[in-house]
């Protein structure tokens, strides 16, 4: 019964999991530890990558313990070491891969570097079950709509600019909301308070999305009407979450008409926000189709997702040899040959 | 002259390791990743007995803490890794 560690520290949450497949691949995967360490800045303040990676190195041997414990592991009944080879923030990725380099070479175990990406839509479907759906990928660093085809996950649509959640990130940062447990669902809150909708721009390109000219107009709204009290910050709230939601949910629609598919799985850190679900589910219902999303426990950066695109890679005979286990700011998911579907 | 300027700018490190095998796994897990700057900075690692050996050379002053400081910080993460991590052989 093959079991993989992986190791995650693309942004600002360092996780470490450790995953088990049974022989015949039959059964769920079974989950035998999942521990997260989240770098939470003051209000108002992002995460810089220097301090990213100075967190990820002071608490990952201790969460890495934890995940060993918790499994009731030793180094010896791991099979693979899988570890995040990109995209993401190089200083945190890199801190992250010497320690998976190191644990492979001390324990002697082969190693797989994973594309973030595919491990969010690869943990998406082993606990949802969703067999093959149009994949919504949402979170502070990526915005894609992606579907499998031929060995690849196709990105059919993507932001132009900055990430959906990087939007409502920095929108909380405005605001002065906190960043614990994160700034999305501090945002999701004060929506639920919402009782106006501002008319914020609207901007599908195609199967395309930009968010950064609606954050420039709501920092405007915001800084202009707030205090005459024209508006509250709920309003906002609310206003900006129905706004790229509907962009969000016109360019799936869209995806699944063309691609003829019934699912969508949501996956990625925005993922969680249960409007997003909620809007998302009424498109689908109409189209007699079906919604499929993760908790927070899988939904957001994980360890577990890496051990789970990690093994389903190595069973197919793949390895990533020491000296190719270097990280990369940029890897997009059409780059990964996916040999294990059809 | 340039090569007398680089020269100047050069640093030997030596790092002791418990065993001759640690040593060799902190060359090969520190040897993987690229200098950023590699037509600033030229950085080798090598192992003999139990002793880890790093060479730098480098630009300028500015590089060369730099890239020392960042070197250093990875070294810690693996030999503190080793001390929580290693299994008896």
């Amino acid at each position: 019964m093959p079991i993989a560690l992986g190791l995650e520290g693309s942004a600002n949450k360092l996780g470490i999991g450790i995953i088990e497949h049974d022989e015949k691949s039959e059964l769920p995967a079974k989950v035998l530890s999942n521990i997260r360490d989240t770098y939470i800045t003051p209000p108002g303040q992002g995460f810089l990558p220097r301090d990213t990676a100075q967190h990820h190195r002071d608490c990952i041997l201790e969460v890495l313990a934890k995940a060993m414990k918790e499994a009731n592991l030793t180094p010896d009944d791991i099979d693979v070491i899988c570890f995040t080879k990109g995209p993401g923030m190089g200083a945190p990725l890199t801190s992250v891969a010497i320690v998976a380099r190191t644990i492979a070479l001390m324990w002697n175990k082969p190693m797989v570097g994973v594309n973030h990406c595919i491990g969010h839509i690869e943990m998406g479907r082993e606990i949802t079950g969703a067999n093959n759906p149009v994949v919504l990928y949402v979170s502070g660093g990526n915005t894609q709509v992606i579907a499998y085809s031929q060995n690849r996950y196709r990105i059919f649509g993507e932001t132009l600019d900055i990430a959906i959640g990087n939007c409502l990130d920095r929108f909380a940062r405005i605001l002065g909301l906190s960043n614990d447990p994160n700034p999305g669902y501090n945002i999701e809150q004060c929506a639920k308070r919402g009782k106006n909708f501002v008319s914020l721009p609207y901007t599908v390109k195609g199967m395309d999305v930009s968010f950064s000219g609606i954050l420039s107009h709501i920092e405007m709204l915001a800084e202009e009407q707030l205090k005459t009290g024209a508006v509250t910050p709920e309003d906002l709230c609310f206003s900006l979450q129905e706004t790229l939601f509907a962009m969000l949910v016109e360019i799936t629609e869209r995806a699944m008409a063309h691609i003829g598919s019934q699912e969508v799985l949501l996956v990625g850190g925005v993922a969680c926000n249960e409007r997003l679900q909620e809007m998302m589910g009424m498109m689908a219902e109409q189209r007699n189709g079906k919604v499929f999303a993760t908790d927070e426990r899988f939904c957001i950066d994980n360890g577990i997702m890496i051990a789970q695109a990690g093994l389903l890679a190595y069973k197919t005979g793949y390895e990533t040899p020491i000296e190719n286990t270097t990280c990369t700011q940029r890897f997009r998911t059409d780059e990964v040959y996916v040999a294990w579907r059809d | 002259m340039s090569d007398s300027r680089v020269d100047q700018l050069s640093r030997h490190l030596e790092i002791p390791f418990p065993t001759p095998r640690l040593a060799e796994i902190a060359q090969r897990a520190l040897s993987v990743d690229k200098e950023l700057k590699g037509d600033q900075v030229k950085r080798s690692i090598s192992v003999e007995d139990n002793m880890l050996k790093v060479d730098f050379d480098c630009i300028s002053v500015r590089m060369l803490r730099v890239s020392t400081t960042s070197f250093f910080e990875m070294l810690t993460m693996v030999t503190n890794t080793m001390e929580m991590f290693d299994v008896v052989e």
